[in-house]
């Protein structure tokens, strides 16, 4: 399936929600931006 | 009297803290004692799905009880997602979901929930970055080359996404905000009739996610500029990163993570935590 598995100090709980927080910062910002909406 | 009242009061606070960490063990120690259900917040039968049962086996054999996959699609998984956001947070309903389904679409839709405050995150899962591709007869033949055309072209370069958002056209929109460049969006309803045109010459590019479109890339009915991660994908490592080949910094990754229900005990996410990360040491997952 050309899966990449994420590198072990990414799979705790706690390295995860530091990554979806920096995610969730980032991609909001871009999608308001681009002003894209669900029809 | 102070000093008895005090000690009286500390000794009340150790109990109370031991009887909540007692039973905050019980739960995760009994846990689980009943088959726990995996919410897909999209279609059966997509590469999201297949992944997830493809790691069903490990994930019975370290919990010990039956996993039942949810498929619930709708809203851009919207619906499915606001299923586990609104279960009860013992570990029995958990979510299992794309960055598509869980980031790109809490802004894109107005979901009833908010994904930094209504779930405990359990685990990153496996990832599949996205890459550009393109008909094989548009002029570009790297993407330098694509960039410069889309600037000459401006607007007129067509990009297909699946749906009117989603993860192709957060990445297309993204690709003209770190180059300079537009395309017009063609929206379809799914990455399959979007890849179809595409090698039928209807529309110009995409911004797919890379698994999806492998196989026409390998035989030659579509061509692709560049992967949009660091590192280059090693199912085919022809093909460079956007780094290396000129849009630095549009990166782009479709990674997967497990979701539980706000106020899960930690213990519950942990037992969790440990079974997908068994799951994803088997082989068979990657």
């Amino acid at each position: 399936m050309g899966l990449e598995i994420p590198p072990p100090e990414q799979q705790t709980p706690a390295a995860f929600a530091a990554y979806l927080k920096a995610e969730l910062d980032k991609w909001s910002a871009v999608v308001r931006e681009s002003g894209i909406k669900a029809q | 009297m102070k000093r008895a009242l005090f000690a009286g009061l500390a000794v009340f606070s150790a109990v109370s803290l031991a009887v909540l960490t007692s039973a905050t063990a019980a739960l995760a120690q009994g846990y689980p004692s009943k088959p726990v259900t995996v919410v897909i917040p999209l279609a059966a039968g997509g590469a999201v799905d297949t992944m997830v049962r493809t790691m069903l086996d490990s994930l019975r054999a370290t919990l010990g009880q039956p996993i039942l996959v949810e498929n619930m699609g709708g809203a851009g998984g919207t619906t499915g997602v606001n299923r586990v956001a609104k279960a009860a947070p013992d570990g029995y309903t958990i979510s299992v979901g794309t960055w598509g389904t869980h980031v790109v679409n809490a802004f894109v839709y107005s979901p009833p929930y908010d994904l930094g405050k209504d779930f405990e995150p359990v685990a990153l899962l496996p990832s599949v970055p996205h890459w550009f591709i393109a008909r094989k007869n548009l002029p570009p033949t790297d993407m330098k080359g694509l960039v410069a055309y889309m600037k000459e072209n401006d607007g007129k370069v067509t990009a297909a996404s699946v749906g009117a958002g989603g993860s192709s056209a957060v990445c297309a929109y993204y690709l003209g905000k770190l180059t300079g460049t537009k395309t017009t969006l063609v929206p379809y309803r799914g990455g399959a009739p979007a890849l179809q045109d595409i090698v039928a010459g209807n529309v110009d590019t995409m911004c797919d996610l890379a698994a999806n479109s492998l196989s026409q890339v390998k035989a030659g009915n579509i061509k692709a500029y560049a992967v949009t991660a660091k590192k280059r994908w090693f199912a085919a490592p022809e093909v460079p990163t956007v780094y290396e080949a000129g849009a630095p910094g549009v990166e782009v990754t479709n990674w997967l993570a497990a979701y539980a229900p706000q106020g899960t005990p930690k213990d519950v996410v942990d037992k969790l935590n440990a079974a997908f990360r068994t799951a994803m040491a088997d082989p068979a997952v990657a």
